[in-house]
């Protein structure tokens, strides 16, 4: 049974990302010693800012979540081939779901979580739908689709903020008037920590890591990505299981539009999808579209995120530093994959131990 | 100019693409290259063209030996040649692609001197191209029309037309071999690459003839169509006893609702190997794919419908139409033999694809990806996925490009299971091949269904001549 956890949870390029995170952490800091700055100290206050303080570690559990989720939402997706532009609507919807049952008398009841998380999951997928079915029956590549979708949903937040949701006597694009109490996603104890979340996304990881590992839908999803024509010629449809990507995907980025709704902000406002969506894009093709390493990087953007912002405080450092940061990383760490330099640097090392 | 070949030889793995091949093109002349599919002709080209360099052998340019195989060498020889697809940009107008890498044009301008030399090239050659129009409103033949400028213009002494039948009109054609015609009256050589024997005859001034890499005769024209097939084609095995057809069960198998094809010429024995034959352009090019994906097609057994569950295709592009580059062996049987399959037993699968791959010799592991495997083993692989179940089985070129041995291991598959099967029916632009394996004929000219026949009841030189278009002439 250990054996299979094992094999189940480390892939064989673990060694080969753990030499790039070691390789990309060298190359930044020699850049950061080019600016003057000491990359140990940033380091060790980006850590300090981010997991040794309670609250700072909570937040960075809320928002890796939350980027693990459109991660996966959009490895999904691109297993079928697919650039699910739209996943930033998708996210969007989820939390309009969200806040819809919790605006009912579902709201106030102990039904409400379990009403929001699956209602939230149905407008996502509903909304990636509509994005399929654009590609799939009107040939509408998926990228124009969903980009025009994502400004759809941005639009609905704002008329459903000012207008039929408003707060009472005033209509503000600060928001909607908080949820009840009942329907927020509750935390451990007395403490911050975001417990349903960090579930919500071991859940959805986990699901997925069975349907692509065991499943024949999963290797259906990423064979009609491979090749279309070849599908059909096995008498499957290509557009139902491209549709079956976009609702699945859908449903995944759903979940992570309802943390936003009723774990963070617990109340609807504009732009509550915050980018995440996008970001979930990068790394998703990072992570080389593998799940386990999507969230070990959503977890280091999280870490980046939070912890970043201490760095103007603590080193006095400019403000824009985190994200020139977070960027750096983010290329250095490509150049590597490009290059396979963490392949030659393991050859090189081995080489070395068998020799001596 | 004159060119010589001498002793070229070049080979792809197990396949001789041309074997000791030694001949000459007279300078002034339209001189073709004519042989079946895979007969060696485009390899010879591409060598002139310094696109492949031969094993052995030299080609001689005006009694100067090649000493180097490449696309700028061979340019600046005079070699011009003349593609199936213009290369032009589409978006520009004729007078701004001209000029794209044209000699005379520099940041500063020329255009007026490239503008002057296009207008005359119209004058000279009868071509009628607007020069302010933007490439993608021509035809295509008026586009390889201004192609051909390109190369004369580079200063091309030799124009090489390989396969120039696509995409070109009548009339059009016509233009562009009256060009030619009146460029050799002015000491240019054209060779003519083509499996066309009615360009050949109405335009060469002299042919020579491939057939399985080597070269077989090289003659003066004119030729009666007849010498030129016989050649083509080699000695024919007439009297040939075809084997006998076990169809025990008798039933008649319908194809229905095929357009533009009379359903009578589409009733066949169950159980028998159906070849379709045709040239390469004509619609056996397709007719496979579209039996398969027409949904309107039914294939009736005895006046029951086979269920399309049943029916199998077996594309001729390997790699971009028939497998999933991506995936390795096992999840190609998980998606075919285990398509009914939820959960998925990777370890029992495994062993079936351990015992498939020795059965079908497939070179490979199990999880070898489709794009790590070599043709011969996609092949395999195609037909490795094929349950036993499948009543129906469709394949276009099921040996196309494949060595000796593994088309013959392809076919002792195919006739072991043909009488478990309702109908094997695959296309093949060889007629050998339909004739040696096929229990019943169909042959396409151009769109048309010609033939359909038992083997029995037409002889090899017949098949030959439907196939190239001269049936009538024949009987």
């Amino acid at each position: 049974m250990r054996r299979i956890m094992i094999r189940f949870f480390f892939t064989p390029h673990l060694l080969e990302n753990v030499v790039a995170v070691f390789l990309t952490l060298i190359f930044a800091s020699v850049g950061l010693l080019f600016l003057g700055i000491s990359p140990v100290s940033v380091f060790i206050s980006i850590i300090e800012g981010s997991i040794l303080d309670l609250d700072s570690l909570s937040r960075v559990l809320l928002i890796g979540s939350i980027m693990s989720l459109s991660a996966f939402a959009l490895i999904v997706t691109f297993s079928c081939n697919i650039w699910n532009i739209g996943i930033e609507g998708q996210m969007m919807m989820g939390a309009v779901g969200t806040v819809f049952i919790a605006r009912t008398f579902l709201g106030d009841s102990v039904l409400a979580i379990p009403m929001e998380i699956l209602t939230a999951m149905v407008f996502g997928s509903l909304f990636g739908l509509i994005c399929g079915l654009l590609k799939t029956k009107s040939g509408v590549h998926e990228i124009f689709g969903g980009l025009g979708l994502d400004f759809i949903a941005a639009g609905l937040i704002v008329y459903l903020v000012v207008g039929p949701w408003k707060r009472d006597g005033i209509a503000s694009t600060s928001g909607t008037d908080l949820i009840p109490e009942l329907s927020w996603f509750p935390t451990l104890l007395e403490m911050k920590f975001p417990i349903l979340p960090v579930v919500i996304f071991l859940f959805a990881y986990l699901f997925l890591k069975f349907i692509y590992s065991r499943t024949s839908l999963g290797l259906k999803l990423k064979s009609v990505g491979s090749n279309k024509q070849a599908f059909s010629r096995l008498g499957l449809s290509s557009d139902n299981y491209i549709l079956l990507g976009f609702v699945i995907a859908g449903a995944v980025v759903g979940l992570a539009g309802s943390i936003q709704a009723a774990g963070i902000y617990h109340k609807l406002v504009p732009n509550i999808s915050g980018g995440y969506g996008f970001l979930g894009i990068l790394i998703a093709l990072v992570s080389n579209r593998k799940l386990g390493v999507a969230i070990a990087i959503s977890f280091i953007f999280s870490c980046l995120m939070v912890g970043g912002s201490t760095l103007q405080i603590k080193l006095g450092l400019h403000a824009s530093l985190p994200g020139i940061v977070q960027a750096g990383l983010v290329l250095i760490w490509l150049l590597i994959k490009a290059s396979s330099l963490d392949l030659k640097a393991i050859n090189f090392v081995s080489s070395k131990l068998i020799h001596d | 100019m004159k060119i010589r070949f001498e002793s070229i030889t070049k080979t792809y793995g197990d396949v001789i693409a041309n074997n000791n091949v030694s001949f000459t093109i007279e300078s002034g002349s339209i001189h073709a290259i004519i042989g079946e599919n895979g007969a060696g002709k485009s390899t010879l080209v591409k060598m002139l063209a310094g696109q492949i360099t031969p094993e052995n052998g030299s080609i001689y340019v005006d009694d100067h030996v090649v000493t180097e195989y490449s696309s700028k060498f061979s340019i600046n020889l005079g070699i011009g040649l003349l593609g199936q697809d213009p290369m032009d940009f589409s978006n520009l107008t004729v007078l701004e692609s001209f000029a794209v890498g044209h000699r005379g044009y520099t940041k500063f301008g020329g255009m007026s001197g490239i503008r002057k030399e296009l207008n005359d090239f119209n004058l000279r050659y009868g071509f009628d191209i607007d020069i302010d129009r933007v490439i993608n409103q021509l035809s295509i033949g008026e586009r390889q029309q201004l192609e051909l400028m390109r190369l004369l213009s580079n200063g091309a002494r030799v124009i090489v037309l390989d396969e120039p039948n696509s995409g070109l009109s009548l009339e059009q054609k016509e233009t562009v071999f009256i060009a030619l015609k009146s460029l050799t009256t002015e000491g240019y050589t054209v060779i003519l690459v083509s499996h066309k024997l009615e360009d050949v005859i109405d335009h060469a001034s002299s042919v020579s003839i491939m057939r399985s890499g080597k070269l077989i005769d090289t003659l003066e024209m004119p030729q009666q169509p007849e010498t030129l097939i016989a050649l083509m084609f080699g000695q024919q095995t007439e009297g040939y006893n075809p084997p006998l057809t076990f169809n025990s069960s008798g039933s008649i198998i319908n194809i229905e609702n095929v357009p533009n094809i009379d359903s009578s010429l589409m009733k066949l024995n169950s159980e028998e190997i159906v070849g379709v034959a045709g040239l390469q352009g004509s619609y056996v090019d397709n007719f496979m794919r579209d039996l398969f994906f027409e949904k309107e097609n039914l294939f009736v057994l005895d006046g029951n419908v086979i269920n399309k569950k049943l029916i199998s295709y077996v594309p001729a592009d390997r790699l971009e139409k028939g497998l999933f580059p991506d995936l390795n062996i096992i999840e190609h049987y998980a998606l075919s033999l285990f398509r009914n399959t939820r959960i998925l037993d990777w370890r029992d699968m495994n062993l079936v694809a351990s015992k498939l791959i020795t059965e079908y010799g497939i070179k490979g592991t199990p999880i070898s990806l489709a794009r790590e495997l070599s043709g011969g083993n996609q092949q395999r692989l195609m037909l490795s996925m094929l349950s036993e179940d499948m009543d129906i089985v469709l394949l276009e070129q099921p040996t196309r490009g494949l060595d000796l041995a593994s088309a013959e291991f392809i076919w002792d598959k195919l006739i072991a299971c043909k009488t478990n099967r309702s109908l094997t029916m695959f296309s093949s632009y060889d007629v050998d091949e339909i004739y040696e394996y096929s229990d019943h004929i169909l042959c396409f000219y151009g769109h048309d269904l010609l033939l359909s026949c038992k083997k029995r009841d037409i002889t090899k030189d017949k098949l030959i001549h439907t196939m190239s278009g001269d049936a009538q002439n024949y009987d």
